[in-house]
């Protein structure tokens, strides 16, 4: 009766805090090695804190021509060296996504680090100077068209700027492209750089932690900010069957869910509502679910909002589900957040071992869930869930499964 | 700090939390609760605070805030810091 | 898998040149012009002085005195052009189908506002004073999110952020969703506000009109000489045609299709074989099923800049073959000049003025024939006209090329 195609993940690249390329960063992350380190992309001096989830070592030379890179923001030369790793990854030769058919998505939170540059040279000494390439380079819409552009991409272009969900919203779209307009590849995922305005902004909100991330641990203090990109290569089966590429995990659908209650405080009833909306897409029950790699931004308020959500939406069965957050170890990553935990389910499940929470030390009877603390766990993981939520109401959680013909 | 009437303050401080509650002044009475009585939400509990610290520059802890219940209680907390 | 049919069945408008439908579609008849001297910044630092600006919007009357004190310019515009739209659709937004109704905002280049304002107090104040619920208006999806929180929209609330075809790219988006049936109604709006900072960079990239050659907003005619940059906010309740007839919805046209390719040249130029937007054009009409001898008005992307209107003068042609000189061709963008991401959605809007009305909008400020855009302009005055399937494009430098197809609803 359902003639659309499955779609599978076939390539992933990373570029995070813990590591540049899939099996770095997964490495990494099954080890629980946090990214966390001081800060030194700007002045901190008059915060509590002082540390974030940095990527020191990312140098775009080697995934750009060199002469491309001066005209591309660091949000862009993360998303287009993730794109490199993700295509290498699968497989792929570049030239094979450089038509109609390959689209391009990308989701973010603070779009391009240029504009912070330029909004900055312009408080401190007016408009006189204001560098003309920066100006090309401000806008987002330039993020998911840096990457299109790169590839030679010729089919959709979309840049969702959903925030802390973003990624999710354009892995969940690729799928319906896939499925639904004919698209033979999709390169879907997120990027952001490290924001001052989202460092002053979290802190001014008094939801930053000075110094670690402590996800559903009774004395976490709040979130760090981090910054990365995550991208996947999404395709048909029969074609990843056909060119015998490796198969990460198939994509069953995803929930989206909208609270229409809060620009910033998270409601439990919304956030259930996208799990449920996901699992019903998917076509599963709630007893079907292994394990699920969670927003847990390690705020008191989304933490506890989404373990009651979880538990609400899975009963007894939430008993028998780990819960884990790799923000404890990269911090969060904004728009590139759901994409790279949409990677580490895709690892999860292949490789049957789920990532650890790391820095959990004290239980909080708010948050009885499992949130695998401090090692990684081995267990089969047939279907994992990846959560993402963002201010404003944006809920999203994406359906994964072990591949299965 | 230069000595400004701390009356006058208190005048300075309810003409600015009116402002931002939306609500005439005079509906604004020193005891009135801002979340129990006047419904107002986490954010714009916030943005007194912050408007408080702007304007006399002062850091008022995070463990405080929730204490700001009413006017009084600003005005208490401006006292001793002022 | 039979596709959903999906409707318009109510619009909702805050344009340079009229606010609320009737105001607009009567500015466009009477070929009104919104571009005018700017009021909401100072001008003297630039060459350029002039914009399409909303200088007669006041968001208290149709939002309400209070609770707009931390929403910036673009997130009242739209808000209001949400409400407008939600009440000429006579929507009922009640518990039962909250869940059932979505949003999708285009919107770009208006944050970087707000961006500059909360730099800019952090650099006055102190980092440590700024006011922290200036924060959720530095994300492009904070205006999105304020639409859901106000009429209480739950399914789903997204923010497309791709400049010039963002509204178009958010009606694809918002098409696909009601087609998989994630919500029988979405709303779907698009807006831009103006403010220094977008017109410093686009002076700064001479890319506005009044730096090289005259400052007129004048699609197709040979002075043409760039942009003159605008505001606007426009909104549509899209909704999946049987529930639209089963509470007895008016309905304003069907969308047909709407259709978005990338075209990869060079940040910032024009391809000047314009592949994408012939790929979208063509996608559009194949998607929908409709001959290219069925439309019988476009209403063009055409904003007064040298290329955009010779690509596509051109691509028009090619895809229309020798009927192409028959097709009217409006540029509205002459009277409200370029509003980015709210332009495809004021686009929408202006196409169901014209098929309620049977009338073809004017392009102004046509004088010096082109013989590269020398197409039926409908020059200076509107005229009447049949109108029955309407193409929109929205396409600018950089790569996005988007067209949609509207026409009038005909049951069965």
């Amino acid at each position: 009766m359902d003639k659309q195609p499955r779609v599978v993940v076939t390539g992933i690249g990373i570029v995070s805090s813990i590591g540049t390329g899939r099996k770095p960063f997964w490495k990494a992350l099954t080890a629980g090695t946090s990214g966390i380190s001081r800060i030194t992309a700007f002045d901190t001096t008059g915060f509590k804190c002082q540390f974030g989830g940095e990527v020191h070592d990312f140098s775009p030379e080697r995934f750009i021509e060199k002469r491309r890179v001066k005209f591309l923001g660091r949000a862009s030369q993360l998303a287009i060296a993730a794109s490199s790793l993700a295509i290498e990854d699968a497989r792929l030769a570049p030239k094979s996504l450089a038509h109609s058919k390959t689209a391009v998505l990308l989701g973010t939170t603070m779009g391009e680090k240029p504009l912070e540059d330029l909004v900055q040279s312009w408080v401190k000494a007016g408009t006189r100077d204001l560098d003309r390439r920066r100006i090309l380079q401000a806008s987002a819409n330039n993020l998911s068209a840096n990457v299109a552009l790169y590839f030679k991409t010729k089919g959709q272009n979309y840049l969702f700027p959903t925030a802390c969900a973003a990624g999710n919203y354009a892995i969940g779209y690729g799928y319906d492209l896939i499925r639904n307009d004919g698209i033979d590849y999709v390169l879907a995922g997120g990027s952001d750089a490290f924001f001052y305005v989202a460092y002053i902004g979290f802190q001014r909100l008094y939801a930053m932690s000075p110094d670690r991330c402590q996800p559903f641990d009774k004395n976490r203090k709040g979130m760090m900010l981090g910054e990365g990109s995550g991208m996947l290569i999404l395709e048909r089966l029969d074609s990843a069957l056909e060119r015998g590429a490796d198969i990460y995990a198939e994509i069953l659908g995803y929930g989206l869910s909208c609270d229409a209650f809060h620009p910033t405080a998270p409601d439990p009833a919304g956030v259930a509502k996208a799990m449920k909306n996901a699992l019903s897409q998917a076509d599963l029950a709630h007893t079907d679910v292994d394990f699920i790699c969670s927003h847990g931004t390690g705020t008191p308020s989304n933490d506890k909002a989404e373990a009651h959500a979880i538990k609400s939406v899975f009963k007894d069965h939430a008993n028998h589900i780990p819960v884990n957050s790799i923000k404890s170890m990269l911090g969060h990553c904004m728009g590139a957040a759901s994409a790279i935990e949409a990677a580490s389910c895709c690892l999860a499940i292949k490789d049957g071992l789920i990532p650890p929470t790391i820095n959990y030390e004290t239980p909080d009877p708010e948050c009885d869930i499992d949130c695998v603390p401090n090692t990684a766990r081995r267990k089969t993981v047939n279907v994992a869930l990846n959560n993402g939520f963002a201010f404003g109401g944006n809920n999203s959680c994406l359906v994964l499964k072990k591949f299965k013909k | 700090m230069a000595p400004k009437n701390f009356e006058v303050i208190k005048q300075e401080v309810k003409k600015a939390v009116a402002a931002i509650i939306e609500i005439p002044e005079s509906k604004l009475t020193d005891d009135i609760k801002f979340v129990e009585d006047l419904g107002i939400d986490s954010m714009m509990a916030l943005e007194i605070v912050a408007s408080i610290e702007k304007k006399y520059k002062i850091v008022i802890p995070e463990e405080d805030i929730p204490k700001m219940r009413c006017l009084r209680d600003i005005y208490n907390s401006l006292e001793k810091k002022l | 898998m039979d596709k959903k049919r999906i409707v318009i069945t109510g619009v909702g408008v805050v344009a340079p040149n009229g606010i609320g439908k009737e105001a607009f579609w009567q500015a466009l008849k009477e070929g009104k012009s919104g571009i005018k001297a700017i009021t909401l910044f100072d001008t003297n630092p630039f060459l350029t002085k002039q914009a399409g600006e909303c200088s007669d919007f006041n968001a208290a009357e149709y939002l309400g005195p209070k609770g707009l004190r931390n929403l910036d310019r673009a997130t009242k515009m739209v808000l209001s052009a949400a409400k407008l739209a939600l009440e000429d659709s006579g929507y009922p937004l009640t518990d039962e189908n909250k869940d059932d109704t979505g949003v999708v905002t285009a919107t770009t280049l208006s944050v970087i506002n707000n961006i500059s304002e909360f730099t800019k107090e952090a650099q006055d104040a102190g980092p440590q004073f700024v006011n922290p619920a200036a924060f959720p208006g530095t994300t492009i999806n904070s205006p999105s999110s304020q639409i859901s929180i106000r009429f209480g929209i739950k399914a789903f609330n997204s923010t497309v952020s791709t400049g010039y075809t963002a509204s178009l790219d958010a009606l694809k988006y918002a098409a696909d969703f009601i087609g998989l049936n994630r919500a029988h109604a979405v709303l779907v709006a698009g807006v831009e506000a103006l403010f220094f900072q977008s017109f410093l960079g686009f002076n700064k990239l001479e890319f506005l009109a009044g730096i090289k050659g005259e400052e007129i907003s004048c699609p197709f005619d040979k002075r043409r000489n760039g942009i003159i940059l605008a505001e606007g906010a426009g909104a549509i309740l899209l909704e999946d045609a049987a529930v639209a007839q089963k509470r007895n919805a008016r309905i304003y046209g069907e969308l047909n299709s709407v259709k978005t390719f990338f075209d990869p040249f060079r940040t910032g130029k024009y391809n000047p074989k314009a592949d994408g937007l012939k790929r979208a054009m063509q996608a559009a009409l194949k998607d929908a099923g409709i001959e290219p001898s069925s439309v019988d008005y476009i209403l063009a992307a055409a904003n007064s800049v040298v290329n955009q209107d010779a690509f596509e003068t051109r691509v028009i042609k090619e895809t229309f073959g020798n009927r192409a000189s028959r097709i009217p061709v409006s540029a509205i963008k002459s009277m409200i000049g370029e509003s980015i991401s709210a332009a495809g959605i004021l686009q929408i809007i202006a196409g169901i003025g014209a098929l309620k009305h049977q009338i073809l909008w004017p392009t102004i400020n046509y004088k010096e024939k082109d013989p590269q855009c020398d197409l039926d302009c409908v020059p200076h005055k509107s005229r009447k006209g049949t109108v029955n399937t309407i193409m929109i494009n929205d396409f600018g430098p950089g790569g996005n090329n988007a067209s949609a197809l509207v026409s009038r609803w005909h049951n069965g």
